[in-house]
């Protein structure tokens, strides 16, 4: 079945089974890998994307669902890596093998949009993701800091 | 050291015509692009001066690395070497994951014991001291070569030439990039190898931390791990494995599901199906025997698994099934403690006289579960196997061991096998044994001349592990009348497999006058492998938690205790440790009902013997409630890796070893039912997240000795938090925690 | 179905003891095959027999996952003790091989085995007492001629002696269990007859989805009471009131979504879990469009039960979220935990994952099923031998008592929702009496 898909601001139509989930129409069927896979139950979070704004796990997003939003993912996240949040996950030395950065991402960068100055308790229900190299302190480290430079 | 020979041969030497050498890989160029990113040829106008290292015209470096980056920095520290001897621009050198199948035909130039020995593809160690002193080397005779070079197309001595951020310099005004020499320099056969630098004379080691090298595409998502890699004409495979491990397929019916969607074949695989070579892998091909396995392949990777989840599938569950629950495994092992181990481990001076005419003994029994790394990207591959050539990418821990196994599985002779290391995301040791490239390989061979991307689900890949093996452990001490132990016995079992590291080789093993340690293996049928800190990730629980109980028992502030016993050792450090974290941690400090600290100490890799190994002392502070739920308050710790290159990757790996730690001690345990793991994803194999971390982990750095050894990081952490924890636990309870996960232990109090 | 209460067990013996009416013990019911000759070959297309069997979904209890269907061996706990559905395979020796027609009409719609014995009421013969005769024919055909012999001796009740006798059982069947084919009603339409055959009979709906008096007998049989199919509990789930009520009930849908949700497994409204997964992958699936309109035109007939207070949505929940305001309890978990799939809106996504706003089970006064789902997840649904991707996982490892509580409570009382509160004491019990469910598919397999 062909489905109609705004993905990163372009119109995208991709033929598959509509139960697909998303996560796989991403990364099987148009080659957008920065989107991971990492438990398929959205219990771990490497599969976030947007989908109007919210950040979404990708897994259990059906595709069928997916007609008619907006669907921002990494490749999305900014055009050249601008986004605060990027820039200071390289300044902060946040990733370790970087495979739930992705994510981890996409959950900081939703949280921020809605919540411009999040408590430390904030982050905590944003951004649930797991990271098994334990970046956590630097991540959250990362994200305040963004929100002091997004301020200013 | 003068080991590199730039000998003709190796530079004239092209690494062009030898696949496997890859850039760091990424898909920038587009988005759906079947772009190889590990065969990029080298540019015109570039130079190979070693087969360790090329120059291209434009002034990049590329190095090869030796040992592959699981998140740990590899790739940033050989590009550091790079730059302390040989100065480029930071931003243009290029580590590139070297060929295998270079290797192999080149005499092991990559894997030699004189460039780090068999372990030079292992991720452990990957930047130690032989590797250090190779890339310095390589890095300082090209240096040389280019000056020589410059010196004589500018007719100055090259003694006056200066090479700083890539460009070389004469004080006469003239200057010119790599780029410019590099034909020339490439050619050049130096009279004499250069020493590199002393180290009070580095500039960037010691005094940089850059970040990793690979940060700019991790944070857009451009990095290539395994998972991502995409081939023209590539089909998908899902995988199952027999339940029961070591049980075998006894049907399945491929005619319920040819009909799906998408789906090309379904294959069967079986141990022993492949054509074994004479290859002398670095670990024994067993290690990586397939299990009995189903695949089904299909265009999509969705399609494959839901036609495997339709799939009718019967198994012969074997032997394995005798064990029905986790409890009668965990009695089991107990139960081997019991009689004397069947190997002596260590045993010093006359302990059983020294038991029997103590007036205090001490004894602790504690236990550990099976463990899965459980690294974020799930095992997966790439494999096209045609008669005559292999082409594999794969997220490998130890590329060399894929490689070979690879070839061990088809029967293609080794020179037309190409292994492709892909970035991997994460592996604690579970992309070692190679027994996931094998599958791929097994399942590829199947279905010959489609690339296939063999992808695990989570669950399989939970069920199917090389676990962290079930251990338990007994522990006596004879108290002296001063309170400290005088002799100590110890005995472990656990499952084929299992490790004595951290218990036949710690400190108080080989400071005690009278020691014995046993081992008694039990024959479970539950495969294992490493786990960051193999083995001492249970003997540091098992040893340390039993000398707090003997601080108990002695009535002993469980700190003064250690300290008392370790200040004796003749290894520095793990005094300075202990007083670093004593002094950082607010030890001592009073702490209100259902709070406390507790610390553990413990080294590994120093192999019973004093400056050797990494030490790590930790404390931790937590607070249970009166219901018996734990929070991690804060943790201190400090090390002794003797010395330190980049101090914020050290920071780094010992938080996130420490994290990794925690977890296995509070969280992680698998449970078995009829032979099989019971749990499949991380809703019933549980992970701390953010909301889990305590508000403080602190790096402390006065620990270290300054001892001339840069010792490894990743691991040593690992073994100290849980204890801490536990210790901890005891100190704000009265509750003795003598077996992980603590999340299933009574932790409550009134 | 595995519903015995031990104080329903003593009543009846009571009664037993108290009318001593012996002389019923073991007689043999008469049944309209008594005499027939023996059916040497099948008398209908298979098809036709196997969907009786379908329709009556024998093989949900006669059989263990992974292991041949209608084997037995079934457990189902009970406070007496265990028992084990048994094996109704054409085998002579342990299976129902030596079975006359009429052997097996009285076991069917009489709850008397071959040899005499009662049967315990977990098999629903109140229910199949209503098939007719020539369903009772085809479902006979079924298992004779297209069911694989298997050799798998019946395993022995764990109920204790006396109370494993099964004499008392005959007064419990004068008492309870009606033998009587239904019949149709001449005023209602030939659907809603249909409907209410499938329904009452080889269904068994009630068997699950209305209540148990004190002799465990259900309280009604047919749409006569209005407590017929008005909800149940058994086994820590609540089977879902079928009635005309607007909040808990069938109010809100249309015969569309009903037949949607037995044909698919899931619609708009809600999704199939539970013990009703079971019967939805075993079952309702199989069944003809026609049938399942039938189903539809006759629950929607079915009035309101008691009270019937209206539910809408209202947008409070979702604004308080919008605004980042978590003071209602349990709103951060359920961001965390729950919304991925279920949304801030509670709406749900799609047909796959289900709205928890105005869901039926989720207002429910009863909150077993809601405590259940939450600890245990939901099991697979399989359409067509497929399983689908789509799944509630545990929570049971990941979230404490109270933290599973808070969660209940807030979604049971967020969206326009309004049931009462959960505590976490209620999730103790129920976290120790289930045991977890794993997502290892079940396909039982017929033929």
């Amino acid at each position: 079945m062909a489905v109609n898909l705004m993905i990163n601001g372009k119109a995208t139509e991709v033929d598959a089974d509509p139960q697909t989930p998303l996560l796989w129409v991403l990364r099987d069927h148009l080659g957008m890998t920065g989107t991971k896979f990492g438990c398929g139950i959205a219990q771990c979070g490497a599969c976030t994307v947007h989908i109007d704004g919210v950040a979404t796990r990708s897994c259990q997003f059906p595709l069928e669902a997916a007609e008619g939003v907006k669907i921002t993912t990494i490749e999305g996240l900014s055009p050249d890596s601008s986004h605060p949040l990027q820039k200071l996950w390289v300044e902060f030395n946040v990733p370790q093998c970087g495979y739930c950065q992705s994510g981890m991402l996409m959950a900081a960068a939703a949280l921020l949009e809605e919540i411009p100055n999040p408590t430390d308790e904030d982050i905590d229900q944003y951004v649930s993701n797991i990271c098994r190299c334990g970046t956590y302190t630097r991540v959250r480290a990362a994200i305040h800091k963004a929100a002091d430079m997004m301020k200013a | 050291m003068n080991e590199i020979k730039t000998t003709r041969r190796n530079f004239i030497i092209s690494s062009l015509a030898l696949g496997g050498a890859l850039v760091i890989g990424t898909r920038a160029q587009a988005a759906t692009v079947d772009v190889s990113p590990w065969d990029l040829p080298n540019t015109t106008g570039s130079a190979e001066f070693t087969p360790w290292l090329t120059i291209n015209a434009d002034g990049s470096v590329i190095v090869r690395a030796t040992a592959v980056d699981i998140g740990n920095g590899t790739l940033t520290q050989i590009a550091a070497y790079i730059k302390e001897e040989l100065d480029p621009v930071w931003d243009q050198i290029k580590p590139q994951y070297a060929s295998t199948n270079r290797d192999y035909l080149e005499e092991n130039v990559y894997s030699g014991p004189k460039v780090g020995g068999a372990l030079a593809y292992f991720s452990g160690r990957s930047t130690g001291p032989a590797r250090m002193d190779t890339y310095l080397q390589v890095a300082a005779s090209a240096r040389e070569r280019l000056r020589a070079a410059a010196a004589a197309a500018w007719s100055v001595p090259a003694s006056e030439i200066t090479i700083t951020e890539g460009m070389l310099k004469h004080a006469s005004g003239k200057s010119g990039g790599f780029g410019e020499f590099v034909t020339a320099a490439a050619a050049i056969q130096l009279a004499e190898e250069p020493k590199p630098k002393d180290r009070s004379q580095w500039v960037f080691l010691g005094k940089k931390h850059p970040g990793k090298v690979q940060l700019p595409e991790i944070v857009n998502g451009s990095l290539i791990y395994g998972v991502d890699v995409i081939q023209p004409n590539m089909v998908y495979a899902a995988l199952r494995q027999s339940p029961v491990m070591g049980g075998t397929l006894k049907s399945f019916d491929a005619d319920a599901v040819k009909s799906m969607p998408g789906v090309l074949a379904v294959v069967a695989v079986k141990p022993g199906d492949n054509v074994p070579t004479d290859l002398k892998p670095p670990f024994p091909f067993g290690v990586s025997t397939a299990q009995h396995a189903v695949a089904v392949i299909a265009e999509h990777y969705w399609q494959a698994r839901t036609a495997l989840d339709a799939l009718p599938v019967e198994w012969d569950d074997g032997p394995g099934a005798q064990w029905k629950t986790t409890q009668q495994m965990n009695d089991a092992a107990i139960a081997a403690l019991d009689k004397p181990g069947e190997k002596v481990e260590v045993s010093t001076g006359d302990f059983e006289g020294v038991f029997k005419a103590a007036k205090k003994t001490v004894e602790g029994t504690y236990l550990t579960p099976y463990c899965e790394q459980a690294p974020m990207e799930p095992l997966n591959g790439t494999a096209m196997v045609t008669p005559e050539r292999v082409d594999f990418w794969h997220p490998s821990q130890h590329s060399q061991m894929a490689y070979m196994v690879a070839a061990d599985e088809t029967g293609v002779k080794p020179e037309n096998v190409f292994f492709h290391q892909t970035f991997v995301g994460g592996g604690f040791g579970r992309r070692v044994f190679s027994d996931d490239a094998r599958m791929v390989v097994a399942v590829a061979k199947h279905f010959p001349g489609r690339p296939v991307h063999v992808i695990w689900s989570r669950e399989e890949a939970t069920r199917q592990g090389r676990y962290r093996p079930l251990m338990a452990g007994r522990l006596w001490a004879a108290l002296g009348d001063d309170g400290y132990p005088t002799a100590l016995q110890g005995r472990v079992s656990g499952g084929p497999g299992f490790f004595v590291s951290g218990i036949n080789d710690t400190a108080i093993t080989s400071m005690l006058p009278n020691v014995q340690i046993e081992s008694q293996t039990v024959p479970f049928h539950i495969l294992t492998g490493p786990y960051r800190g193999p083995g001492y990730n249970s003997n540091a629980f098992f040893v340390e938690t039993f000398l707090d109980e003997c601080a108990v028992a002695a009535g002993i502030d469980p700190m003064e205790y250690r300290l008392n016993i370790f200040g004796k050792w003749a290894d520095i450090g793990w005094a300075k440790c202990l007083n670093e974290v004593k002094a950082k941690s607010g030890w001592g400090e009073a702490l209100p009902k259902g709070q406390g600290r507790g610390v553990a100490i413990a080294n590994w890799g120093m192999g019973g013997k004093a400056d050797a190994g990494t030490t790590v002392a930790t404390v931790a502070k937590v607070e249970v409630s009166k219901e018996g739920v734990l929070k991690i308050l804060q943790i201190d710790l400090a090390f002794d890796t003797g010395r330190i290159v980049n101090e914020d990757a050290v920071r780094t790996e010992l938080e996130g070893g420490t994290m990794f730690g925690l977890n296995m001690a509070v969280n992680e345990g698998l449970n078995i039912k009829d032979g099989q793991i019971v749990e499949g994803n991380f809703d019933e194999y549980p992970m701390l997240r953010m909301a889990d971390m305590p508000a403080q982990i602190n790096v402390h750095f006065g620990g270290l000795s300054d001892n001339p050894r840069f010792n490894e990081i990743g691991e040593p952490p690992a073994g100290v938090i849980g204890p801490a924890v536990g210790n901890a636990i005891f100190a704000a309870t009265g509750k003795r925690i003598r077996q992980m996960p603590f999340r299933t232990q009574d932790m409550s109090w009134s | 179905m595995k519903i015995l209460r031990i104080i329903g067990i003593i009543i009846v013996v009571g009664i037993v003891l108290f009318v001593g009416l012996a002389f019923l013990l073991n007689q043999r019911p008469s049944s309209p095959f008594d005499g027939v000759a023996a059916v040497t070959a099948p008398q209908y297309p298979v098809e036709e027999a196997s969907y009786v069997a379908r329709l009556a979904d024998c093989v949900a209890c006669h059989s263990l996952p992974g292991e041949a269907p209608f084997a037995g061996g079934l457990p189902m706990g009970s406070p007496l003790g265990v028992m084990y559905a048994t094996n109704i395979t054409p085998d002579k020796a342990t299976g129902i091989g030596n079975y006359t027609l009429a052997d097996f009409d009285n076991a069917v719609r009489r709850g008397v085995a071959k040899d005499g014995h009662r049967l315990y009421p977990s098999m629903p013969y109140p229910s199949y007492s209503k098939m007719t005769d020539e369903d009772i024919k085809k479902l006979y055909d079924y298992f004779m001629f297209a069911v694989e012999p298997v050799a798998k001796p019946n395993q022995e009740t764990g109920i204790p002696f006396p109370l494993n006798m099964r004499w008392p059982l005959a007064f419990w069947n004068v008492v309870f269990a009606p033998t009587k084919v239904y019949e149709n009603k001449p005023e209602q339409s030939a659907e809603w007859n249909r409907g209410a055959y499938l329904v009452q009979g080889a269904g068994h709906c009630g068997s699950c989805h209305t209540e148990r008096g004190l002799a465990i007998q259900e309280v009604a049989l047919d749409e006569s009471s209005d407590a017929y199919l008005s909800g149940a509990l058994l086994d820590g789930w609540h089977a879902s009131n079928l009635r005309g009520n607007q909040a808990t009930g069938l109010g809100r849908w249309s015969e569309d979504d009903i037949v949607q949700l037995l044909k698919t497994g899931r619609n708009k409204h809600a999704t199939v879990f539970g013990t009703m997964l079971e019967a939805f992958n075993n079952s309702t699936q199989f069944m003809t469009d026609e049938d399942l309109k039938s189903i539809a035109v006759y629950l929607k007939s079915l009035p309101p039960r008691g009270a019937d207070p209206q539910w809408t949505y209202d947008d409070a929940t979702k604004v308080a979220f919008a605004g980042n305001d978590m003071t209602a309890p349990g709103s951060s978990l359920y961001l965390t935990q729950c919304s991925n799939c279920h949304g801030r809106d509670g709406l749900g996504r799609g047909a796959l994952q289900p709205p928890l706003a105005g869901n039926p089970t989720v207002i429910g006064q009863n909150a077993e099923s809601i405590i259940n789902i939450l600890l245990n997840g939901a099991g697979r649904m399989v359409v067509d031998g497929v399983p689908d991707s789509y799944r509630m996982t545990p929570f049971r490892v990941l979230l404490r008592d109270d933290q599973i509580a808070e969660i209940a409570t807030f979604i049971r009382s967020s969206w326009g929702n309004d049931a009462p509160a959960v505590t976490a004491a209620e999730v103790a019990k129920l976290r120790e009496d289930t045991d977890p469910t794993s997502d290892h598919v079940i396909v039982l397999n017929m033929r």
